[in-house]
C-alpha cells in the first residue's frame, strides 16, 4: 500500500504543483492572472526556459549541469548581433546558431576529456563569457539590424518554437544522442562497457545545450531589440529549477522526459508571473525560488528513495 | 571446554535475495590454533569472513568469542571485541599517511585536550613496523604512494596492532612477495605461541597445508568437509573444494573440441600494465574458448582488454574478417563482438531502468530503422522478444530492473547479446550467482549458439562449467598464459588445478 | 638469502621515491621562482617593488583565508558554492555590529566568524539531512543567502541609505601589519589544526574514502560538522578583513557572489595539485599568492580588470581544475 502510495507521489507530483501554484495564484491575484494579455506574458516567459531546457535536457540526463548557458546566449547574442549590422537577418541566425554549438562543443570537451566536473568548466566558461561580453559591448546595449525584430511577430515566432521544440523533443526521445544521454545518466561505466563512446555522447549533449542557448539568444534579441550585457543573467538556474520542479531527476537518467521539462517552465512561469502580480520585490522572489528549488530536489530525492525503498522490501 | 575455545560460529544463515550464500554454517576455532579457510569463488567463504568482521550482519545464527555472545556492529567493533581483520572490502584511505591509517578511528590515546601527538602515533606505528618485521616501511609515507603489497602489509599491521585474540586474514598471501609471505608466516607462529589464533583465507593450497592446523572446506554456502592439516594433502583438499555433484547433465556431452578452422579473432602479444602480459591466442568460428586463474591472474582483465573497455600497452586483437583491429568498445560492437562484463550489476546492467531499455542499450542498432531513428515498436518486439525465448519471469517489459531476481537480471543480460546477430561473444562468469535451473538454461543457449557457428571466449571462476562447456581452456597464472588444453583425456580439474596454483 | 636482496631493493626503491620527490619539489619551487621573474619584467621591475610587494600580499590575504577554508570544506568534497555569498552576509553583519553597535573590532571580527561558523554547518547539517547534491545545495543556498542580503540593502536603499560602510573605523585589520599578522597566526592555527587533530585527518579521510573512513570508526556527520565549524572560522576571518579592507561589501544578487569565489577557487585547485609536494595548508597559500600576484601583475600591466581579467580568471580556473584531475580515473559528471 505505501509502496503503491509514493509510486504514485512520484509520478503525480509534478502536476499536483503545477496546479497548487495556479490556485494559489488565483486567489492571491484573481482575474488579473487570467487576461489575455497576462496569459501571453506567461508563454513569453514560458518559451526560453522550454528552448534552453530542450537542450540542456540532454546535459541533466547525462547527471551533468550547464551553468554557462546564460552567459552563453549573451555572448552569441552581441558577437551575432555586431555582426548582424552587415550579415543582416541569416547571418545573425547562423552566427548565433555556430557560436552556441561551439561554446558548447568546448565545454563538453573539457568535461570529457580532461575530467574537470561540469560545474566547475561552465561556470568557469560563464564568467569568461560575461566579461567578454562587457568588452564587446563597452557595458552599453547593443544595437542590432532592424530587420531582426521581425522574428518578434507572433506568426514567426510561435510556429519556430513549436518546430524547435518537436525536433529537440524527436531527437531526445528517438535518436541514439538522446537515448544514450538517459543511460550515461543511469550508469556511465555500464555504458562504456556496453559500447556506447561515452565521450563523443558528452560533447554532443553540451554541444546542443550550447546550440539551444544560441536559439533563446536568438529569441531574445528578437523581442527586446537589441543586446543588453545583463541578457540571460540567472537563466540557467531558472532552466534548472525548471527541469527539477518538473521532475527531471538530478542525477539523470530514464526519468529524464521531455514533457517534465515543459511542465517544469509552466509552473515556473506561473510562479514568477504570479509573484511579479502579487508585487512581491525581487530579493523576495529570489528568496523564494532558491527555497522552492531546494524544497522540490529534497522532496524527489526523498519520494525515490522511499518508493526503491519500499519496492526492494517487496522482493524480499 | 567452551573457555578454550577462543571463536564460535553457530549455525549462521546468510541469504542474498534467493541465494544462499551461507547456509547453516558451523564453525569452532580453539586457542592458539590455526585454521585454515578454503572453497571456490562463490563457496560463501566471504560472506562468512565479512560477517565476523562486522561488515555484513547474519539473517540467524549466532557468534562466541571467548564464551560471550558476539554480534558485531561495524568492522571497528569487531576490533573492540579483539578480532583483528584483513579483508578485501576494507581497505586503507589513501590520503592519509601511513601511521595514521593504523590508528585511524583509535587514536585516543594520543590525543590530549583534542590534539593528536602526531609524532606519537608515527613512533608507535613505526615501532609497530619494526615489531612485526618491516622496517622499511615508514609510518609518514602517503598511503596513496604505496603499492598494492605494501597497502596489504599495512592493512596486516593494523590488525596485529589489536593484539587480537583472532586474526583473519583473507588472500593476503598473494599480494605478499616470497620474503614477505616467510614473515608472515612467523608472524602466525608468534601469535599461535602466545595462545592467539588464527583464520586463513588462500588458494595456494599447498601453503595453506603447511601452515595450517586444520582445514575447513565450504561449498556451496555449505561446510563440507574439515581435515587436520597432519593428516591431508593438497590432493585431497583440492578434490574436497571442486567435487560438486556433476552429475546433472546440463554441461556438453561430447568429449572432443569441434570446431570450425576459419580463425575469427586473432589476439597477439596483448599486454597491459600490472594486469597481463604477453597473451596469444586464436578464436575459431563455433569454438567456446575457455580462461581461468585464479583471483589475481589476470583474466578478466583480458576479458576487458578483448572489448576494448582496458586500454592496453603493446599487441593486438584483430577480428579477421575484416582485418581491423580493436580499439574502442563502439568499434568491437561494429565488429560484431558482444560483451557480458564480470559485475552484472554495477558493469552491465543499469539497475534502476526498465528491462526494455536494458535490452536496448546494447541492442541498438536492431531498432533503428534506416533513417537512423529508435522505433518504440521494434523496442517493444525486441524485450518482448528477449523475454519469451529466455524466459524472464517479470509482469511486463517495463518492470525495473532491480525489482527481478538474479537469475532473471542474468537471463536479461545475456539474452540481449545472444538474440543480436554477433560473431564473437565474450562471457565474464556468466553463471556467476544465479542458480542451478539458470545456470542450466544458459548453457543450453550457449550449446546453441555454438552451433549457429558463434564463437564464445568464457572468462569464469568456476572450474567445473569450464570443464563442461569448452573446446579450450586457456590457463592464466600471474597474467601469463601458461598453458592451453583441448578437450580432451587431459580436460580434467585435478590437471587444471595443478596448472594454476 | 632472497630476504636481505629483495628487502634492499625496497628501501632503495623507497629511498628512490624520497630522491624523486625532493626534485620535484625543487622543481616546483623553480618553477615558481622562473614565474616571479617573468612576470617582473614583463611590468618592467615594477613587481619587485616595497609597496607592490605589500599590495599583493594585503590582496592576497582575504583569498588565502577562503582557500583555508575551503581546505577543511571541500577538502570532505562537499563543494558549497554559496560561501560567497554566506562571506557577504557575514561582512554586512560585522560591519553593522561595529558600527552601529559600536563594537569595533571584537564587533567586527565576531560577528563576521559567527555569520559564516553558523551557516555554514546548517549547509553541511542540511546536506546530510536531506542528500541534495551538494553543488545543487549549493545553488539553492546562494540564491536563499543573496536575496537575504539584497533584502537588507534595498531597506536600506528605501530609507536612503546604502550598505553598511566602516567609514573610517575598523581599517587596520585590511591592511598591514595587522593582516599579515593575522594571516600568519591563522595559517599556524590551519596548519595546526589540519595537521594535528582528528578534524583534519577526519576531513581528509572523508573525501579520500567515505565507506572505508566509516568503516574504520570515523564518525561522518560529526567530522562533517566540525570541519565545518573550522572551514568557517576562516571564511569568517576573510570576510572580516575582507570588510575592513574595502570599508563596504554591497549584497549581490543573480548569482554573482559565485563569482567572487573564483580566484579562491582556482586557487584551491592549484594548492589540491601541489598537495604531493607542499602541505595542503602550505600549498594553499603558496597558490594563493601565486594566483594574487598574476592578477597584480595584469592590473599594472593595464589589463582592465572587468574584462580581460576575468577572462583569464576562468581559464585559470579550468587550467588548475585540469592539473588538480591529472590522475582522476572515475566517473565525473
Amino acid at each position: 500500500m505505501k509502496n503503491k502510495l509514493w509510486s504514485v507521489v512520484q509520478k503525480i507530483f509534478p502536476v499536483l504543483g503545477l496546479l497548487i501554484i495556479v490556485i494559489i495564484f488565483s486567489i492571491l491575484c484573481g482575474d488579473k492572472l487570467w487576461t489575455k494579455n497576462n496569459l501571453l506574458n506567461i508563454i513569453n516567459t514560458m518559451i526560453p526556459i522550454c528552448i534552453g531546457g530542450a537542450g540542456m535536457v540532454f546535459v541533466a540526463a547525462q547527471g551533468s549541469t550547464d551553468m554557462s548557458m546564460g552567459a552563453l546566449l549573451a555572448a552569441t547574442a552581441t558577437v551575432a548581433g555586431l555582426a548582424s549590422m552587415k550579415l543582416g537577418l541569416v547571418g545573425f541566425i547562423v552566427i548565433a546558431l555556430l557560436a552556441g554549438l561551439l561554446l558548447g562543443m568546448f565545454n563538453g570537451f573539457i568535461l570529457a576529456k580532461f575530467k574537470v566536473s561540469s560545474l566547475m568548466v561552465t561556470l568557469a566558461l560563464s564568467i569568461m563569457l560575461r566579461a567578454i561580453v562587457s568588452f564587446l559591448s563597452n557595458g552599453q546595449a547593443i544595437f542590432v539590424n532592424p530587420s531582426i525584430l521581425a522574428l518578434n511577430q507572433p506568426v514567426v515566432k510561435f510556429p519556430v518554437f513549436i518546430v524547435v521544440m518537436l525536433v529537440m523533443w524527436f531527437i531526445f526521445q528517438y535518436t541514439k544522442a538522446g537515448f544514450f544521454s538517459r543511460c550515461i545518466g543511469e550508469n556511465e561505466v555500464v555504458g562504456r562497457f556496453a559500447g556506447i563512446n561515452v565521450d563523443k555522447y558528452k560533447i554532443i549533449a553540451f554541444a546542443l545545450s550550447g546550440m539551444m542557448g544560441g536559439v533563446v539568444g536568438i529569441f531574445n534579441v528578437g523581442s527586446v531589440g537589441g543586446v543588453t550585457p545583463t541578457m540571460g543573467n540567472f537563466f540557467e538556474l531558472q532552466v534548472m529549477t525548471a527541469m527539477f520542479v518538473g521532475g527531471i531527476p538530478v542525477l539523470g537518467g530514464s526519468e529524464s522526459k521531455f514533457y517534465k521539462l515543459i511542465l517544469g517552465a509552466l509552473m515556473l512561469a506561473f510562479l514568477q508571473n504570479g509573484l511579479t502580480l502579487s508585487r512581491v520585490a525581487s530579493e523576495v522572489s529570489e528568496l523564494v525560488q532558491g527555497l522552492i528549488l531546494l524544497s522540490v530536489v529534497f522532496f524527489s530525492i526523498f519520494a525515490k528513495t522511499r518508493y526503491q525503498k519500499s519496492e526492494l522490501q517487496k522482493e524480499a | 571446554m567452551s573457555a578454550e575455545n577462543v571463536f564460535e560460529v553457530r549455525n549462521i544463515k546468510k541469504y542474498f535475495g534467493s541465494t544462499h550464500a551461507n547456509d547453516d554454517v558451523s564453525l569452532t576455532i580453539p586457542k592458539g590454533h590455526v585454521r585454515g579457510l578454503i572453497g571456490e569463488n562463490g563457496s560463501g567463504k566471504s560472506t562468512l569472513i565479512s560477517m565476523i568482521a562486522g561488515i555484513q550482519k547474519p539473517d540467524s545464527g549466532e557468534m562466541l568469542i571467548n564464551g560471550q555472545s558476539y554480534c558485531p556492529q561495524s568492522p571497528l567493533d569487531s576490533g573492540k571485541h579483539k578480532i583483528g581483520t584483513v579483508v578485501q572490502e576494507l581497505g586503507l584511505v589513501d590520503g592519509l599517511p601511513v601511521g595514521i591509517n593504523l590508528f585511524l578511528g583509535r587514536a585516543k590515546p594520543f590525543t590530549k585536550f583534542g590534539v593528536i601527538d602526531t609524532k606519537g602515533i608515527y613512533r608507535e606505528a613505526n615501532r609497530l613496523l619494526k615489531e612485526w618485521g618491516f622496517p622499511w616501511l615508514s609510518a609518514t609515507r602517503l598511503t596513496g604512494t604505496l603499492s598494492v603489497e605494501e597497502k596489504k602489509i599495512v592493512e596486516l599491521v593494523r590488525a596485529l596492532s589489536l593484539n587480537p585474540d583472532l586474526l583473519i586474514l583473507d588472500e593476503i598471501t598473494q599480494a605478499l612477495s616470497l620474503n614477505n609471505r616467510r614473515i608472515l608466516i612467523d608472524i602466525i607462529g608468534q601469535l599461535k605461541k602466545n595462545g592467539q589464533s588464527v583464520l586463513l583465507v588462500t588458494h595456494d593450497v599447498e601453503e595453506m597445508v603447511a601452515i595450517t592446523d586444520a582445514i575447513t572446506i565450504m561449498r556451496d554456502g555449505k561446510i563440507v568437509a574439515q581435515r587436520e592439516s597432519r593428516e591431508t594433502d593438497a590432493g585431497e583438499i583440492k578434490k574436497l573444494m571442486v567435487g560438486r555433484d556433476m552429475s546433472g547433465d546440463y554441461y556438453r556431452k561430447d568429449e572432443t573440441a569441434s570446431f570450425g578452422d576459419e580463425v575469427v579473432l586473432r589476439t597477439a602479444g596483448l599486454t597491459a600494465k600490472d594486469c597481463f602480459s604477453n597473451v596469444s591466442f586464436d578464436l575459431h568460428r563455433g569454438e567456446i574458448l575457455g580462461v581461468c586463474g585464479l583471483s589475481d591472474a589476470g583474466i578478466h582483465e583480458l576479458a576487458e582488454a578483448l572489448f576494448g573497455v582496458r586500454k592496453t600497452e603493446s599487441g593486438s586483437v584483430v577480428v579477421t574478417k575484416s582485418n581491423t583491429a580493436v580499439k574502442t568498445p563502439s568499434q568491437a560492437m561494429r565488429l560484431k563482438m558482444g560483451y557480458v562484463p564480470k559485475d552484472r550489476d554495477k558493469q552491465a546492467l543499469m539497475v534502476n531502468d526498465s528491462i526494455e531499455n536494458n535490452v536496448v542499450l546494447p541492442a541498438i542498432e536492431q531498432v533503428r530503422t534506416k533513417a537512423g531513428i529508435i522505433s518504440t515498436k521494434l523496442s517493444d518486439q525486441l524485450s518482448e522478444k528477449v523475454i519469451e525465448k529466455f524466459n524472464v519471469k517479470t509482469k511486463s517489459r517495463d518492470q525495473a530492473m532491480r525489482s527481478l531476481s538474479g537469475g532473471n537480471r542474468q537471463k536479461v543480460n545475456l539474452g540481449r547479446w545472444m538474440i543480436q546477430d554477433k560473431d564473437i561473444l565474450i562471457l565474464d562468469c556468466p553463471t556467476r550467482g544465479v542458480d542451478i535451473g539458470v545456470k542450466s538454461y544458459i548453457y543450453g543457449e550457449m550449446r546453441k549458439a555454438k552451433e549457429d557457428g558463434i564463437s564464445m571466449i568464457v572468462v569464469s571462476d568456476e572450474l567445473p562449467e569450464l570443464l563442461g562447456m569448452c573446446d579450450t581452456l586457456l590457463v592464466m597464472k600471474d597474467g601469463e598464459i601458461v598453458k592451453a588444453v583441448s578437450r580432451g583425456p587431459e580436460f580434467t580439474e585435478e590437471t587444471i588445478i595443478e596448472v594454476m596454483l | 638469502m632472497n630476504k636481505t636482496v629483495s628487502q634492499a631493493d625496497l628501501e632503495t626503491n623507497a629511498c628512490g621515491k624520497d630522491k624523486s620527490q625532493i626534485v620535484r619539489t625543487g622543481i616546483v619551487i623553480a618553477v615558481i621562482a622562473v614565474l616571479y621573474i617573468i612576470l617582473n619584467i614583463a611590468v618592467g621591475g615594477k613587481f619587485f617593488t616595497v609597496s607592490n610587494i605589500l599590495s599583493v600580499v594585503t590582496s592576497s590575504v582575504v583569498n588565502t583565508f577562503v582557500v583555508l577554508g575551503f581546505c577543511f570544506i571541500f577538502t570532505m568534497g562537499v563543494v558549497d558554492l554559496s560561501v560567497g555569498a554566506i562571506m557577504i552576509l557575514a561582512s554586512n553583519i560585522g560591519g553593522i555590529l561595529a558600527i552601529q553597535f559600536n563594537l569595533g573590532y571584537p564587533g567586527l571580527i565576531i560577528g563576521c566568524i559567527a555569520v559564516t561558523v553558523i551557516l555554514e554547518m546548517l549547509n553541511l547539517k542540511v546536506i546530510q539531512l536531506s542528500k541534495i547534491p551538494a553543488w545543487i545545495f549549493g545553488l539553492g543556498a546562494t540564491m536563499v543567502y543573496e536575496a537575504l542580503g539584497s533584502m537588507y540593502n534595498s531597506a536600506q536603499i528605501a530609507v536612503g541609505k546604502q550598505a553598511v560602510s566602516l567609514q573610517d573605523a575598523c581599517r587596520g585589520l585590511g591592511v598591514p601589519p595587522a593582516n599579515i599578522i593575522v594571516l600568519v597566526v591563522g595559517l599556524v592555527i590551519a596548519y595546526f589544526l589540519f595537521n594535528k587533530t582528528s578534524i583534519g585527518f577526519g576531513s581528509r579521510a572523508l573525501g579520500s574514502n567515505q565507506a572505508v573512513a566509516q568503516m574504520m570508526g570515523v564518525n561522518i556527520n560529526k567530522t562533517m560538522l566540525k570541519a565545518g565549524a573550522v572551514g568557517g572560522v576562516f571564511l569568517g576571518l576573510a570576510s572580516a578583513v575582507n570588510e575592513s579592507y574595502s570599508g563596504r561589501i554591497v549584497p549581490t544578487t543573480g548569482l554573482n557572489s559565485i563569482a567572487s569565489i573564483f580566484v579562491p577557487l582556482a586557487a584551491f585547485l592549484l594548492a589540491v595539485a601541489l598537495q604531493r609536494i607542499f602541505n595542503l595548508t602550505i600549498s594553499a597559500v603558496v597558490s594563493s599568492v601565486v594566483i594574487t600576484s598574476i592578477f597584480n601583475v595584469l592590473t599594472l600591466m593595464n589589463v582592465p580588470s572587468g574584462t580581460w581579467q576575468k577572462v583569464i580568471m576562468g581559464i585559470s580556473v579550468l587550467i588548475c581544475g585540469i592539473i588538480s584531475q591529472r590522475e582522476e580515473k572515475g566517473v565525473v559528471k
